[in-house]
């Protein structure tokens, strides 16, 4: 059985810390919030508009990546108090379990697999 | 240092130049305030990690989140990199630009002060001169200027076109990073659900898809014009290595550090980053 060890309220404060700076981050750029300005010639401006936008996508896509890391990071610490009480079966279980939830997590599965 | 813009008054360039340098103004803004938050969190992590004279936090969850914050980290830092390169982009063209409309505009005044050009019946208008038919030479000085006119107008397309070949390749990069965010990447099989929620993954994706629509069409145009790939190069390394803005910047912004052990997935994206920004490298 491989070793583990949580410092509870450390991982909360950490989980609260990312969903802070992820909505800090965020707010930095609002729809529109860049201005296209003509270059002169149409072709051009497109393809800056499209660059502009995905800008916009891959920073809001970012943030919200943060902050799931936020929100994963209290679920593991939530998944550590549930677990306080139970063998360290369970408790190893439990943090699998958190590390690779899926649908809102990221999938942890191919790196958080235990090695044998 | 910025490029300089210089004051303009005629529009006989087509284009916003000032806009566009405000432009990578907002870019550069958004690209520096990124930059601490790297480091934010990654030393939020390394306290949780290696706490002195408290629990180290370890264990299976501890390393799954390590490796997945390193994702985010060198995504934090590389958007930063890519905004600062696009805005440079934005700049060097504004900068092209507003010079080429100078040198016309000189023009015209250097022969308004000397007597060969009037202003035109539009001038209020175009700011178009006529000759002074009462100046000897006049009407050779006015086709001469209109031929070199003519080489300018030239020159600004080039400009332009120039700088869409490489937004275009910013696209790239910035396709490949959305992509990577729903799941879809080349690059890698790391998150193979992606890193967001379902929801959020069904928001974004109609979007890049249409965005990378938009791109490819734009690169079919690109694709028929005569801009070769050295010409691009050697503008991209103008703005680098000439203005050393986007070099300068570069390393105000937090490098590709890894957080974790396991980045190598992201390490696909971010070294066709790299490829990209090293472009732009002094």
């Amino acid at each position: 059985m491989g070793g583990y060890a949580a410092d509870i309220e450390a991982i909360i404060y950490t989980g609260y810390t990312f969903k802070k700076v992820a909505e800090d981050y965020k707010s930095y750029m609002s729809p529109g919030s860049l201005e296209k300005p003509s270059t002169g010639d149409p072709n051009t401006d497109q393809t800056l508009g499209t660059v502009l936008e995905m800008i916009y996508l891959v920073h809001g896509a970012l943030a919200d990546a943060i902050w799931q890391h936020g929100e994963k990071l209290q679920l593991v610490a939530e998944k550590y108090q549930e677990a306080d009480d139970q063998s360290i079966v369970s408790l190893m279980q439990a943090a699998v379990t958190a590390a690779t939830l899926r649908t809102d997590l990221p999938n942890f599965t191919a790196l958080a697999e235990p090695k044998n | 240092m910025r490029p300089y813009l210089p004051p303009t008054w005629g529009h006989y360039v087509a284009g916003d130049f000032y806009g566009l340098q405000n432009l990578a103004t907002a870019l550069y803004d958004l690209a520096l305030k990124g930059n601490p938050h790297v480091d934010q969190l990654r030393r939020k992590v390394n306290e949780l990690l290696s706490r002195q004279g408290r629990v180290q936090w370890s264990g299976v969850s501890a390393g799954a989140f390590t490796a997945s914050y390193g994702q985010d980290a060198s995504m934090l830092s590389a958007l930063d990199k890519i905004v600062a390169a696009t805005a440079a982009i934005i700049d060097h063209l504004a900068e092209k630009l507003a010079t080429i409309e100078h040198a016309i505009e000189q023009e015209v005044s250097e022969g308004l002060e000397k007597g060969y050009f009037l202003r035109g019946p539009d001038w209020a208008k175009t700011n178009a001169p006529r000759p002074n038919l009462n100046y000897k030479g006049s009407n050779t000085a006015m086709s001469q200027f209109i031929h070199r006119g003519g080489q300018y107008i030239q020159q600004a397309q080039e400009a332009r076109e120039i700088a869409a070949q490489e937004l275009a390749k910013i696209g790239d990069v910035l396709l490949e990073m959305l992509n990577y965010y729903r799941g879809k990447s080349k690059v890698g099989k790391l998150d193979p659900g992606g890193l967001l929620r379902e929801g959020q993954v069904q928001w974004y994706s109609p979007r890049i898809d249409e965005l990378s629509k938009h791109l490819k069409t734009e690169k079919e145009h690109l694709a028929g014009m005569n801009l070769d790939a050295k010409t691009v190069g050697a503008d991209m390394k103008k703005i680098g290595g000439g203005a050393q803005t986007v070099g300068d910047l570069m390393g105000l912004i937090e490098p590709l550090k890894p957080a974790g052990e396991t980045v190598s997935t992201v390490g696909g994206v971010v070294s066709e980053l790299g490829e990209v920004t090293e472009h732009f490298g002094k």
